[in-house]
């Protein structure tokens, strides 16, 4: 199966790996895994008091389009506002790396990987549990 | 795509503990029968499409049931749905702490070098193994979600194992 250009590029160039200290209380991480390929995928934000994502990080073990997913997400996130975070959505990802269906499961794994790191961080922050969104 | 059940396309008790042998001979025979050169002139000159079409999903799924039986895994994954259709579906979200330790796992299996490869797919196969046991045990005792959720940790031991040996393989090693 042929990769996509943007796919190739941030499998081969990918961006923003690494780890935030995960014990600090400014930093949300989350960990996602997809049973059918044995994937995993942490995804990691650090955010200051504006609510606003500063930095963020990701290690993915699994496809290309699972790095390329995670890459891609870390790049969005960063200099974000937590709710415009939440706004991601996968099929945004799909069309800009342009997955093929087969591979869609990965991008679904991004957007549950932004949505755990962001519980996590939520959680942290304590008590401010989202009343709607 | 999905067979409804390849134990009863092939004529075979529901279990686990699938005796290979007899999975071998039951296949044979199904695929003998069902195999296009085996058809009736009825089937192979009938002017109605409907029959061919049966006839060749009927051969298909002697194949599919034989390729999902013979796979251990595969095998405990019809059982589950036997069991509860629901059941693997529902439990897909691993716990954080399962992930984590897979999240390790697969760091630990990047950074392998040489020498320590073989101890750590001695530990893996063991967690492989180990995990095997849970589903098979899980089963027996009817619970499929139990079953399910070990059937789906499998999977990352089963992907760490494979990178594992996928990058000997790239280095040399012997295996």
């Amino acid at each position: 199966m042929a990769y996509s250009d943007k796919v190739l590029d941030h499998y081969n160039n990918p961006r923003n790996v690494g780890a935030l200290d995960k014990s600090a209380k400014d930093v949300g991480t989350g960990v996602v895994g997809a049973p059918e390929c044995g994937d995993v995928m942490k995804l990691q934000i650090q955010v200051d008091d504006s609510g606003r994502i500063v930095d963020a990080k990701f290690k993915t073990y699994g496809c290309g389009s699972a790095i390329a997913s995670s890459s891609l997400a870390t790049e969005w996130l960063k200099g974000a506002t937590i709710d415009e975070a939440m706004q991601i959505k996968n099929t945004q990802i799909v069309e800009e790396l342009a997955l093929p269906p087969v591979k869609i499961h990965c991008s679904v794994l991004a957007e549950d990987a932004i949505k755990a790191a962001i519980d996590d961080y939520r959680t942290k922050q304590g008590a401010e549990a989202p009343a709607e969104s | 795509m999905s067979n409804p059940d390849p134990f009863a396309t092939l004529g075979l008790a529901p279990t686990l503990d699938l005796d290979l042998q007899a999975l071998e001979a039951s296949y044979l025979a199904h695929s003998r029968e069902a195999h296009p050169d085996r058809w009736s002139d009825a089937v192979r000159n009938a002017d109605d499409p409907a029959i061919l079409a049966e006839a060749l999903a009927l051969a298909a799924s002697v194949n599919d049931a034989y390729r999902v039986l013979k796979d251990r895994w595969l095998r405990a994954g019809v059982l589950i749905d036997r069991l509860d259709a629901d059941a693997r579906d529902a439990t897909r979200t691993l716990s954080p702490l399962f992930l984590a330790e897979a999240m390790e796992l697969a760091e630990s299996v990047a950074e392998a070098d040489d020498d320590g490869a073989p101890q750590l797919r001695d530990a893996i196969a063991d967690r492989v193994e180990r995990t095997f046991v849970a589903v098979a045990d899980a089963l027996r005792e009817g619970d499929a979600r139990a079953a399910a959720t070990a059937l789906h940790q499998s999977q990352y031991f089963r992907k760490a194992l494979a990178d594992l040996d996928a990058r000997c393989l790239a280095s040399g090693g012997d295996r």
